[in-house]
């Protein structure tokens, strides 16, 4: 089975049937080992949609399947939780204990892993966010991004199939952002994880295989980054930015000029005006007036 | 000048085996009217050093002055006027709110200024409406609004005691992209219109180069540089070192011109991308 999560024409409302529906018949496969961004704006449901996958919450219609089990399915909700671990916003209010090697270690002892086990395991998550060196410290004096990782570990020690991420970015400065994607990626590439990544920021999206893009609880663009970024206007009408150089690709096109419409990194970007700038690239003299 | 600090220190847990300076020897004046840009990685010392501009903290050494008197005189009115002068919005300020209705949060600072009830009025009035929240919600329960508006009631809290300096550290922290925009157009309209020097903190160089005239670049608890904006984004390569990131529009056309395409250099939004390669178009293009 190549699909880790299937959703099938989804629903949910907080306050039950009548109430004004946040996901509206939302159909969604995730194939495994993939990475996946979700984008959207506040209150689009992406966080919603999120707490269906791993069944904190339940759907009020549809269906969702995660490594084939049915998330209604009360008496398979530990092989659910176990398989989908789940990374929040704000690490602090994910880090429990007050020495890191004990928080990663709490998730094992609920699921009652024996001791020798539970210590190679939290060596090993460790490691795998690069944070070995910081068994012994307290989570509360580290930095932003060293908290977040410590929060991943935890989840990566249970050994889950997918890991779902909420902003997991969102109050790190640029230097924590870097190490948490760097983290997220190597784990996709070694552990063979799939990721699900929700964001707003389009240069995290960008290193994503795929992007989904949510508005009012429906999908309303899916496929490759080079694919979604090129959607300028659509995206801009859900009040989403795109990448600076797609940006700019996209308002030169408004002037005629010929340039690819799907350019989302440093290094092509450069190409493409240096190319431009050469005369390489058609445009009509005097089509526009600055 | 509006804010002054000489050589200003702090060590945090003096005495104690985490004993950490966490401003070494700054010394930062900051114009009255000017909107400052404040950057920094996490731990550099930003929101250190803009403690101390309402004396929350009070330096190991060295001096901060406002409105140019010391407020670490040994009277302590300076420091009372310090409060009042200079309003600090701190991180996540919606977790501050704690009245029964929006209306009483944001008379809250007014009130405590001791000001007569028709002025307190006229300030919730103004600053409700420089944050753009409509007056339906004054009624509510702060708790009853949706995150971006908790957050422009909590600023519009600080607007309504008229400080001289508002400082408001990372105000767009967690918003999406339409919220972020909102909220700083909100602030560089206040700016505008009430003449007030306004610092913001942001890990965001998109941001501040779009709002800022000029940049404190906070390292390793020193002030590494305050100059324009273009003075400080020419130390392009020196701002990744220390773990700050460049717009990538930026990073395209300084390489660009390292390449010796006649483009400029100082390139911080896709406006003004658009405006420089259209008129190197108009002028012919191709490298000489």
């Amino acid at each position: 089975m190549s699909e880790i999560i299937s959703v099938e024409n989804l629903s949910f409302s907080y306050g039950g049937q009548k109430d004004t529906l946040v996901l509206d018949g939302l159909d969604l496969k995730i194939e495994q080992n993939s990475f996946v961004a979700v984008l959207g704006h506040n209150g689009c449901g992406k966080s919603t949609l999120a707490k269906n996958l791993n069944a904190i919450l339940l759907p009020t219609g549809g269906k969702v399947y995660v490594c084939g089990i049915d998330t209604t399915d009360e008496s398979r909700l530990f092989d659910i939780r176990r398989r989908m671990g789940m990374v929040f916003q704000n690490p602090d209010n994910q880090i429990i204990a007050t020495v890191v090697d004990e928080d990663i270690a709490f998730a094992l002892e609920n699921l009652g892993v024996p001791h020798d086990e539970m210590v190679k395991r939290v060596d090993e998550a460790l490691a795998a966010v690069g944070m070995s060196e910081y068994k012994h410290h307290a989570p509360h004096r580290l930095s932003g991004g060293q908290k977040q990782r410590v929060a991943i570990a935890g989840i990566i020690a249970m050994k889950p199939q997918c890991l779902i991420m909420d902003e997991p970015t969102a109050m790190l400065d640029p230097r924590g952002r870097k190490e948490v994607m760097a983290t997220v990626k190597r784990l996709k590439e070694e552990q063979g994880v799939t990721v699900i990544l929700i964001t707003h920021y389009m240069d995290e999206a960008v290193q994503a295989d795929r992007v989904v893009v949510m508005d009012d609880g429906k999908i309303i663009l899916d496929g490759t980054p080079e694919y979604v970024f090129q959607n300028v206007g659509l995206l801009h009408s859900v009040a989403l930015d795109v990448p600076q150089s797609a940006e700019l690709m996209y308002r030169l096109r408004k002037y005629d000029i010929k340039v690819p419409i799907s350019v989302l990194n440093e290094g092509d970007c450069v190409k493409v005006l240096s190319e431009l700038l050469e005369n390489k690239i058609d445009y009509k003299d005097g089509a526009f007036d600055i | 000048m509006i804010i002054k600090t000489e050589h200003l220190t702090y060590k945090y847990g003096i005495g104690t085996p985490f004993e950490k300076t966490a401003l070494d020897d700054v010394s930062v004046s900051i114009k009255e009217g000017d909107y400052v840009g404040v950057i920094g990685h996490t731990g550099s010392g930003k929101s250190t050093l803009i403690s101390h501009f309402n004396a929350i903290l009070k330096p190991t050494s060295g001096k901060v002055f406002v409105d140019g008197q010391d407020i670490w005189q040994d009277d302590k009115t300076e420091r009372i006027k310090a409060r009042f002068k200079v309003g600090l919005v701190f991180q996540y300020p919606e977790h501050q709110l704690f009245e029964d209705t929006v209306y009483n949060d944001i008379a809250f600072g007014p009130k405590n200024m001791g000001l007569s009830g028709e002025e307190i009025e006229k300030r919730v009035m103004t600053s409700l409406e420089f944050v753009g929240l409509s007056k339906d919600c004054l009624e509510k329960s702060p708790f009853e609004l949706s995150g971006g508006q908790k957050r422009r009631a909590a600023i519009a809290g600080v607007m309504a005691m008229s400080p001289k300096v508002l400082v408001l550290d990372e105000p767009a922290a967690g918003l999406d992209p339409r919220g972020r925009d909102e909220i700083l157009s909100r602030i560089r309209d206040y700016h505008k219109e009430t003449g007030s020097t306004v610092l913001l903190v942001s890990h965001s160089m998109e941001d501040i180069a779009e709002n800022a005239n000029s940049i404190i670049v906070m390292n390793r608890a020193a002030c590494m540089m305050h100059a324009s904006v273009p003075e400080v984004f020419e130390h392009a390569s020196q701002l990744e070192k220390i773990g700050l990131d460049i717009p990538q529009i930026t990073r395209v056309f300084i390489s660009l011109h390292k390449l010796g395409y006649p483009v400029s250099q100082n390139i911080y939004t896709v406006d003004d991308a658009e405006r420089e390669i259209l008129s190197c178009l108009k002028g012919g293009g191709a490298r000489d």
